[in-house]
């Protein structure tokens, strides 16, 4: 029995996170969310922009993240909707662009108009490069995008008072190398767990202003904008997701000791 | 000057200028000893289990962007090519990228002229799939379920696919080297892979497979280039500690 | 023509380098026009290089129905799907309410299906590799699972004190480890990246250490 403990068959472990994560959506659970002070810091520097201020939402969403950032995402876009901030949203990778036709409906909706109030520009190859193009001459990099007011009003990337880089990878510290510390823009990283590690020793530096991470952390943010969406909901299967993975652990850890000084006495 | 970068521009002068003071001693024949890693020495092992068995070698570069790490794989990939021409072993490679697709056909098949048997170069066994994760890991799992590699090697720019591709490949039980440029993906691989080049590990192993003396003139300078560095931080967390922010300055001016 | 493949994309290298990385430390208009120069014609050859990948997936397609390999038939399949797709996309636009709807009826289904295995292998990845074997595998244990559970809300109702501890787990130890890891793998792409603009790393120019 203890053998067997740690050598539960992969099948078990999947049907048993599956069942943890379908509980909370026939019986919703209402979890506390603390805020971390990632979150905070990146609400802060929203709330503190003044109404109109520019703002650049350089995106690289895409199915495979969608679960953690477009949450995040829409509780920013709120939040940036309240402060009437005007937005540029600039997708960086390829299955972007119908992400952000779905957010300009969302501004839309909330009374933004296209290129008064907010525009979508054309999706351009190079991640690392296409940052470092941005960062050395926004403009020129996006001259085909079509007169407007308020792309008339950009001059370059200084004219923006915050970048916001929803991404699951490494370009959050691209636009800080090649956007945000050049040209002293303040910078928030909403980031897939995962990646948190990587940003946390620049956001404890104060190179980065402020980071969300995660569906907690888009959790955070709808509960500070008062905005409740789908990562408030998703907490509690990742909750009980969690406890399953624990409860795992710790049942392997009894057959391993109880196995362990068998094998000890019988020597 | 950019404001700010005299001592960027300074550290990369004194790197370029020791590379060439290394270069020059390591073509004299003093070239510098390198640790043993135990995650390129096995493998030979790998490739010998492979041979043994009758199983292709897998080698994947991960689905990231052509990078430093992607670059620093290239000389691995030659090597563990060569050395399957040698043994008749099938390696089987997965690409993400374009650019590195056509790169990794011309690595390959130099690998196999360089072991004198260009008839056994098969253009089909690299296979691009896209940097599309289900285009990607569906393609190396079909790989894993039809052909059954005795090995996999991830070693570049190696994504979120590292805890998937290990898994899979622990599930196989093919023996893993793992490597990745990108930090947060080594605990995915330290978990899943039995061997796992550490951070800058990954950079050096040119150097260490190769041994040409201006790989590791370049492995040298970056080792002391960190012993600077590590030596900074020490100053300045002692000078920071007692008030004093010398050590800043000097790293802003 | 060995110079043209070998030399000249390693002379076009240096020079393009050379002047990117000039532009960091030197405030000069010239430099910074001609540094911006060729970082936007780079934008326009990683779009190149997205046909050329599209394209090699079509060569490699039609091989494999001429040569019967196994399944040939699913690669009329993937042919059929890049080519409509991209016709769809390139005629009727991609705004166009069928395109968006085949993008998200079937290809964000399709990813989010095959990163949500990432889900199950973790699970199982953590109940193999949390064995308190050893004094370092119990600090992994612990940590670990102090983090899992401080993340989540039901963390604060077990212990008010765990999501702070799990914060100082992140701020303290873990972003020593990841800035010290994170010192040497960029010291290390910085040698590569001198070592490639030099001509020294010739691995990028095909054969590697046989060229």
């Amino acid at each position: 029995m203890m053998e067997r403990l740690q050598k539960i068959d992969r099948r078990i472990i999947f049907a048993g996170l599956m069942l943890m994560i379908a509980i909370p959506l026939v019986k919703p659970l209402q979890l506390p969310v603390n805020i971390s002070s990632e979150t905070r810091a990146a609400y802060d520097l929203i709330e503190a922009l003044p109404s109109g201020s520019n703002v650049l939402i350089a995106t690289s969403i895409f199915p495979s993240t969608q679960a953690e950032l477009e949450p995040q995402t829409i509780a920013m876009l709120n939040h940036l909707v309240k402060k009437q901030a005007k937005i540029v949203m600039a997708p960086c990778y390829p299955d972007t662009p119908p992400y952000l036709l779905k957010y300009a409906k969302m501004l839309e909706d909330a009374g933004y108009v296209e290129g008064i109030d907010y525009l979508n520009l054309p999706y351009l190859a190079g991640e690392e490069t296409l940052y470092a193009a941005m960062g050395s001459d926004f403009k020129k990099t996006y001259d085909q995008t079509p007169s407007s007011e308020l792309w008339d009003s950009i001059s370059g990337v200084k004219s923006f008072s915050l970048v916001i880089v929803p991404n699951g990878g490494r370009h959050p510290l691209y636009v800080m190398a090649h956007i945000s510390t050049p040209h002293a823009i303040d910078m928030i990283a909403s980031i897939t767990a995962v990646v948190l590690p990587n940003v946390q020793p620049y956001f404890n530096s104060g190179q980065i202003g402020g980071v969300v991470s995660g569906m907690n952390g888009a959790a955070e943010y709808e509960s500070l904008v008062q905005v409740p969406g789908k990562a408030l909901q998703g907490m509690a299967a990742q909750s009980l997701g969690h406890l399953w993975i624990i409860a795992l652990v710790v049942l392997g850890n009894i057959g391993y000791f109880a196995t362990r000084g068998k094998k000890a006495g019988g020597v | 000057m950019v404001e700010g970068t005299v001592v960027e521009l300074v550290i990369c002068l004194i790197s370029i200028v020791g590379y060439l003071v290394f270069y020059k001693r390591a073509t004299g024949g003093d070239v510098p000893h390198i640790r043993r890693i135990a995650g390129l020495d096995v493998i030979d092992e790998a490739i010998g289990r492979c041979t043994e068995q009758g199983k292709p070698v897998h080698y994947t570069f991960g689905r990231g962007e052509f990078d430093a790490g992607t670059l620093a794989s290239f000389d691995v990939l030659s090597y563990t090519a060569r050395k399957c021409a040698e043994t008749s072993t099938d390696i089987i490679t997965s690409t993400a990228r374009p650019d590195v697709h056509s790169i990794t056909e011309e690595i390959i098949s130099s690998a196999y002229r360089a072991a004198e048997k260009p008839d056994d170069y098969k253009p089909n066994n690299i296979r691009f799939f896209s940097d599309l994760v289900p285009a990607y890991v569906a393609g190396i799992y079909g790989i894993f379920d039809r052909e059954k590699p005795g090995a996999n090697i991830m070693l570049g720019n190696v994504y979120g696919e590292s805890i998937m591709l290990g898994e899979a490949g622990n599930v196989l039980g093919a023996i893993q080297i793992g490597g990745a440029s990108q930090v947060i993906q080594i605990p995915f691989l330290v978990a899943t892979c039995d061997y796992t080049l550490l951070g800058d590990e990954l950079f050096a192993a040119g150097a260490y497979i190769t041994k040409e003396p201006d790989k590791v003139a370049a492995v040298v300078i970056q080792d002391l280039i960190k012993w600077s560095v590590i030596a900074a931080t020490l100053v300045g967390t002692l000078l920071t500690t007692v008030g004093s922010d010398l050590v800043t300055r000097i790293l802003n001016y | 023509m060995i110079w043209l493949k070998n030399d000249l994309p390693r002379l076009i290298t240096l020079v393009v380098g050379v002047v990117v990385l000039a532009d960091k430390f030197f405030a000069f208009d010239p430099l910074h026009g001609l540094s911006t120069w060729f970082l936007q014609y780079s934008v326009l050859f990683a779009a190149f290089a997205m046909i050329l990948g599209a394209a090699n997936l079509l060569r490699v397609s039609a091989h494999k129905i001429r040569a019967k390999k196994q399944h040939w038939q699913y690669n009329y399949v993937l042919m059929i799907a890049i080519i409509g797709y991209t016709l769809l996309g390139l005629f009727a636009g991609t705004k166009n309410p069928l395109y968006l709807s085949i993008y998200n009826s079937v290809y964000v289904p399709a990813q989010a299906t095959i990163i949500s295995f990432m889900a199950f292998w973790l699970a199982s990845a953590c109940y193999r590799a949390f064995r308190a074997r050893n004094l370092q595998a119990v600090i992994l244990l612990v940590a670990g699972v102090t983090v899992m559970l401080g993340k989540i809300g039901i963390g604060s109702v077990i212990w008010e004190a765990l999501p702070g501890i799990a914060g100082w787990i992140q701020n303290v130890p873990q972003s020593a480890v990841m800035r010290s890891l994170g010192v040497g793998i960029a010291i290390g792409m910085v040698g590569v990246g001198l070592r490639t603009i030099v001509g020294i790393e010739r691995g990028f120019v095909g054969g590697g250490d046989e060229s």
